[in-house]
């Protein structure tokens, strides 16, 4: 196990190598670029030659492989580089602001879309091709086809405006604020015991985790369900019926063997919750990963798009290693091979 | 299975079980931070009884009632982060108007309009061709209770241009020609430049006042870039920093001592909402007092649900810019005439911007130096503009961003009408920017900002002015050099007032008759919507919300 991981590890560098040249030539080849957007149209009378002194002062005008050397030993020294846009804040600063907030996102969304998923499964699962089974996955099908950002709309004028019992959007009530510890609020206020600024806390989140949970937990549903009717119909839990144990038992038998597989798309879904954070942080004006990269992408910051890629790639290809490590662990049938079978 | 190891696992799931009930039941418990802030905001606003010091009239009037401190607060949902507290370190609007609550400058653009009006200073003389006393007023305290001097300003100018400081700002206007500042006495700072920038009304634009907040000298000295980036605020403003949470708020509290009388409301909160849809429905659910921008689609809703919108013509120009050199369909003066004549702009002003724009007739818009209103000289001829476009029968690409889609869109199916094969293509901003730079189109739709109002500085040198070309900023490619002689020599070196409009107004004609780079097509609006209980609040042309300090939050 511990050669697979470090195997792993290795080819992840070369991965992250990759990506490093491809997000950093793609924002270069891209039309526009900061500084030309940065001063615009401007109130300069000497517009051309105040934005060429600017481009010489962040090394802009250096070649591209100068500039990309330059980026690649700031982040081997875990330094992003400073924000074009933001009156030159670090990078590394920013990240640091919205990461632990979109991985509590995620995480309450995760922790939502499981208990939709496991519920609704098992019981499309046990009672198949009956009602239940196809309204849940009707349900499972309409979660997957409605986009997010529309659903977050909806979910916005039902619960925050024509019924106002959650509010709209941001993190926290804009009259309080939270000791930061680890930077995900819900957390910190927690930790602090800060009881009124967790409760404003957690009813922010409600909303755009509900948005990010249902999308997830209808691909949950889906896998769940066909895993534990593969596993139902094996001679196993027919011995069990007839050694007379009872339903809920052989549920759990059931759940226990279809989980590995439903941990192994939560691991490989987790890529996907990291990019539904994009829209939805955008929607609920949820100051995260996603809402930070796309606020770079449009003024071609380029050292905020290049280490906020770089970083959730990395997050991507560690929660895929892991998803594989707890595969082999919950399953001990499945041996993982170093020559790259599993 | 053992028995420890099942015991385990039981432990897991008490412990993931317990977390998500413990966000459910916090989430359900009512917000009880949030009422106790809105019973507090009503009951202030309760006790206040007019709001008559939030008077239009008079820039000396206090926004409080009399006997009555500020009450409530004021809480704008807007679409950005101010991103850095520096006033010096960034080139965003929005970014300015939260340093402009903080810090005072020397001049700036009293709203609605675009004209400067003295602040800090109090007169500019002109010693001679290349230098200017600035007087500053006497005894304006800063929010640390230093009196505001001549010493500050300096600072001010200097910290800008310092190169160690690598300031974007700093060649705003036509700062790159001011030789240095240099302090007289307490009140007095003397500008030196080094070329003549005219009479003071005329040489303030070009020393950029209305760009530039006046920073406390012993503050800023003391502290790093990095620092002044996020460090608490001491300005000369109506109102006092108090917390930015970068992409989330900046909260700032009234300035009781501010020079011009203590602000309406306790505090502003400045919420970063990105999404328009999300901000309205802030404000619907009454969360936020003001939201802006605000575009044309929501104001039909926002109305409807009782919310008072302030509409204030803009600043920029929407044009279609077309390629004036060889090779291109509108190579040919009369085609590009033709299609100012074949456009329908009063039915996109009324149709897609249900109003809140106008239609232009001209190169210069609406409230900008040199604008006649009534000069349109291609009154709205279809059947005229027929018999040319029908002859340009090649396939055109006509560029736009998306926000101003629909417009392209209404543009070229009139164009198809006449026979032309016109294609509206949608570009992202940046990409936009690069191809207009580049001048690589035949047809844009484009913008042309003029926030400071004058005509003859940026907007000409950076559309019209041959010297542009040298810096990549291509565009139509129109060139003239008699037309930039007749600019710098009769409007920007004329020292007298009439003969430099008669000349600007001819730099306009022959702009828009003679080269026609363009077809003007409309200004938009700048709308902000706001709660009824809203008072006082005067948007600005130029999109900046001065003056914050006479709004009231009423009942």
């Amino acid at each position: 196990m511990a050669k697979y991981i470090v195997q792993r590890l290795g080819q992840t560098l070369i991965v992250v190598l990759g990506v490093t040249v491809i997000v950093f030539f793609i924002l270069r080849v891209m039309p526009g670029d900061p500084v030309q957007l940065m001063f615009g149209d401007g109130d300069d009378a000497n517009l051309g030659e105040a934005r060429e002194r600017y481009e010489q002062l962040l090394g802009l005008d250096q070649p591209l492989p100068v500039q990309y050397v330059r980026f690649l030993g700031e982040i081997t020294t875990g330094d992003f580089g400073n924000s074009i846009v933001r009156g030159g804040e670090p990078v590394s600063a920013m990240i640091e602001r919205a990461l632990p907030l979109t991985i509590e996102l995620a995480i309450v969304a995760l922790l939502i879309a499981l208990a939709i998923a496991i519920p609704v499964a098992i019981l499309s699962a046990l009672k198949q091709n009956t009602i239940w089974d196809r309204g849940g996955t009707a349900i499972a099908l309409v979660g997957v086809s409605l986009p997010s950002f529309w659903q977050g709309i909806m979910l916005i004028l039902f619960f925050a405006v024509y019924i106002p019992i959650l509010p709209v959007s941001g993190v926290i009530d804009s009259s309080m604020s939270v000791e930061r510890i680890t930077g995900m609020a819900f957390t910190d206020a927690v930790l602090t015991g800060n009881w009124e600024a967790a409760r404003s806390v957690a009813r922010h989140l409600v909303l755009p985790a509900i948005t990010l949970g249902t999308a997830v937990a209808a691909q949950f549903v889906r896998v769940l369900r066909s895993s534990l009717l593969e596993v139902k119909h094996q001679d196993f839990i027919d011995a069990f019926r007839a050694r007379g144990l009872r339903e809920r038992t052989i549920v759990r038998h059931m759940l226990h063997n279809a989980l590995p597989t439903t941990a192994v798309i939560v691991g490989l879904r987790i890529g996907a919750l990291l990019s539904g954070t994009i829209v939805i942080e955008t929607v609920f004006a949820y100051p995260g990963m996603g809402n930070l990269l796309i606020q770079a992408i449009n003024a071609r910051d380029f050292p905020v798009v290049q280490g906020v890629v770089v970083l959730l790639t990395v997050m991507v290809i560690f929660s895929n290693l892991v998803a594989d490590v707890i595969h082999g662990w919950l399953d001990p049938r499945i041996k993982i091979s170093t020559k790259g079978t599993a | 299975m053992t028995e420890t190891s099942t015991k385990r696992r039981r432990g897991w799931r008490l412990v993931a079980l317990l977390a998500v009930l413990s966000l459910i039941v916090a989430a359900c418990g009512g917000d009880s931070g949030e009422e106790a802030e809105a019973t507090t905001t009503t009951a202030a606003a309760g006790e206040t009884t007019t709001t008559e010091a939030a008077s239009e009239e008079t820039t000396t009037t206090e926004a409080t009632t009399d006997g009555e401190g500020p009450s409530g607060t004021l809480t704008i949902g807007w679409n950005w982060d101010p991103g850095t507290m520096d006033p010096q370190m960034h080139r965003q609007r929005y970014t300015q108007i939260i340093s402009h609550a903080m810090r005072d400058k020397l001049y700036y653009q009293e709203p609605p309009g675009l004209g400067l009006i003295p602040l800090l200073a109090e007169s500019v003389t002109q010693v001679d061709d290349t230098n200017y006393d600035v007087k500053i007023k006497e005894g304006i305290l800063f929010h640390n209770g230093d009196e505001l001097t001549a010493e500050d300003v300096v600072y001010t100018f200097e910290r800008l241009w310092d190169p160690a400081t690598e300031s974007p700002r700093a060649s705003m206007g036509n700062m790159s020609e001011i030789a240095g500042v240099e302090q007289i006495d307490t009140y007095t700072v003397r500008w030196t430049t080094s070329i003549p920038f005219g009479p003071p009304d005329q040489a303030i634009l070009g020393f950029h006042f209305s760009g530039q907040e006046i920073l406390h000298k012993a503050t800023y000295e003391s502290l790093s870039l990095e620092e002044a980036a996020s460090q608490p605020v001491v300005g000369v403003g109506p109102f006092k920093f108090v917390e930015w949470i970068p992409d989330q708020r900046v909260v700032m509290e009234a300035n009781l001592d501010y020079w011009q009388g203590a602000p309406g409301v306790e505090q502003i909160v400045w919420r970063t909402i990105p999404e328009e849809a999300t901000r309205v429905a802030e404000l619907l659910a009454g969360s936020v007092d003001m939201i802006h921008p605000v575009s044309p689609d929501f104001v039909a809703q926002l109305e409807d649900a009782g919310m008072k919108l302030e509409i204030v013509p803009g600043t920029a120009m929407r044009m279609l810019m077309m390629n004036v050199r060889d090779g291109s369909p509108f190579a040919d003066v009369e085609v590009r005439r033709a299609m100012n004549m074949g456009i329908n702009k009063a039915a996109i002003v009324d149709s897609i911007y249900s109003g809140l724009a106008i239609a232009q007739g001209n190169v210069s818009g609406s409230g900008q130096e040199g604008h006649n209103e009534d000069y349109n000289p291609y009154p709205y001829d279809p059947d005229a503009a027929a018999a040319i476009l029908s002859q340009v029968t090649e396939p055109i690409e006509l560029f736009v961003q998306e926000q101003w889609q629909l417009a392209a869109e209404a543009i070229a199916e009139e164009l198809r009408g006449y026979g032309m094969d016109v294609t509206a293509v949608v570009l992202d901003n940046a990409t936009h920017t690069q191809i207009n730079e580049e001048g690589t189109f035949d047809l844009m739709f484009g913008g042309a900002g003029y926030g400071s109002g004058d005509f003859s500085g940026a907007y000409y040198n950076n559309r019209f002015e041959c010297a542009r070309l040298e810096t990549n900023r291509v565009r139509t490619g129109i060139c003239d050099e008699a037309l930039d002689t007749l600019m710098n020599e009769g409007v920007r070196g004329e020292a007298d007032p009439a003969t430099r409009a008669a000349n600007l107004e001819e730099v306009i004609r022959l702009l828009t008759e003679e080269h026609v780079p363009w077809v003007p097509m409309f200004v938009e609006a700048e709308v902000w919507a706001m709660a009824p209980h809203v008072e006082g609040f005067r948007g600005s042309a130029a999109g900046q919300m001065f003056d914050l300090w006479k709004v009231t939050v009423g009942n």
